[in-house]
């Protein structure tokens, strides 16, 4: 993910406020990983959050005249997606907590692959499979403020709590991910053995 | 890997890691939606704005014969309790829509 420069990121917002499809393009770019990290962390389906990052740039963008500046842009586009994942999520929460299940058992199964070293990859899906144990928004909270860097304010603003209580609940998710990993990592290296 | 994962190390692990990329497919098309709806919205605006005299005028005449009217009837005198009503009611009513549109306003 490129870190994005804050007068970049002005001059690219001004430019798309103008209408100007450089400055719409970089914005799209630059924001739309993240938007849909974020919405698979909440709804744990590629259709469901792809739909969803449509939706939530669509409605950021046809509102972007509206936008104050009082928060960063980014704040400002994940709380559009965060809002616009939940509302998906809480159309069809049956349908999300079988994918839950669904992504772990295919995860779970892939790393029986009998692995040497752990590449990136691999790796990605012993952090993934971690993630997917943690409540929903722990995930969320783990993914805004280690991947989007976001602050414990920022993240907050993003979700509607409280400082204090993003505080706890990284605390919290932050454990829960070490042991998730160190219990993951052991029984890979017993699966080598 | 037997060790204690560290903090500073979950987070360059979670940090390089924990990104999930969209299809390139996507990432197409959704740049060509924001930039085509964009545009779209600009242009019809753009093309409806010439037009909003028109209507601001013709609303303003609206709202004034009905005013009007209201003077020469003088409801107040012969109903005061249905004019307090209808205008209790009126009144509720805008409250409702400012706090809807509060609700669902993008934040």
């Amino acid at each position: 993910m490129a870190k994005q420069e804050p007068d970049n990121e002005d001059h690219y917002l001004e430019l798309a406020t103008r209408g100007n499809r450089e400055g719409l393009e970089y914005l799209v770019g630059a924001y739309r990983s993240l938007a849909y990290t974020i919405a698979i962390k909440i709804l744990c389906n590629r259709e469901d959050a792809e739909e969803v990052v449509q939706d939530a740039f669509l409605k950021a963008f046809a509102a972007l005249a509206n936008f104050n500046r009082a928060a960063k842009f980014s704040t400002w586009l994940y709380r559009i997606v965060y809002n616009t994942a939940l509302t998906k999520r809480s159309s069809r929460p049956a349908a999300s907590s079988a994918l839950d299940e669904f992504t772990e058992s295919m995860l779970m199964a892939d790393n029986k692959d009998g692995l040497a070293t752990l590449h990136r990859a691999d790796r990605k899906k012993f952090v993934d499979l971690a993630l997917s144990r943690l409540r929903q928004e722990d995930r969320v909270i783990v993914t805004l403020h280690y991947i989007a860097e976001k602050s414990i304010a920022e993240t907050g603003a993003i979700m509607g709590l409280k400082s204090s209580a993003v505080k706890m609940r990284l605390l919290r998710a932050r454990k829960q991910l070490e042991t998730g990993l160190e219990q993951l990592l052991t029984n890979e290296l017993n699966d080598i053995r | 890997m037997k060790k204690q994962i560290q903090e500073n190390t979950l987070k360059l692990l979670i940090k390089e890691t924990g990104l999930d990329e969209p299809s390139v497919e996507f990432s197409q098309r959704l740049a060509h939606q924001v930039v085509t709806s964009y545009h779209f919205r600009r242009t019809s605006a753009a093309r409806y704005k010439k037009h909003e005299w028109v209507g601001k005028v013709i609303i303003f005449l609206l709202i004034a014969l009905n005013g009007l009217m209201l003077v020469k009837l003088n409801p107040f005198q012969t109903q005061p309790v249905l004019c307090w009503s209808i205008g209790g009611f009126i009144l509720a009513f805008c409250c409702v829509v400012v706090w809807i549109k509060k609700r669902t306003a993008l934040p």
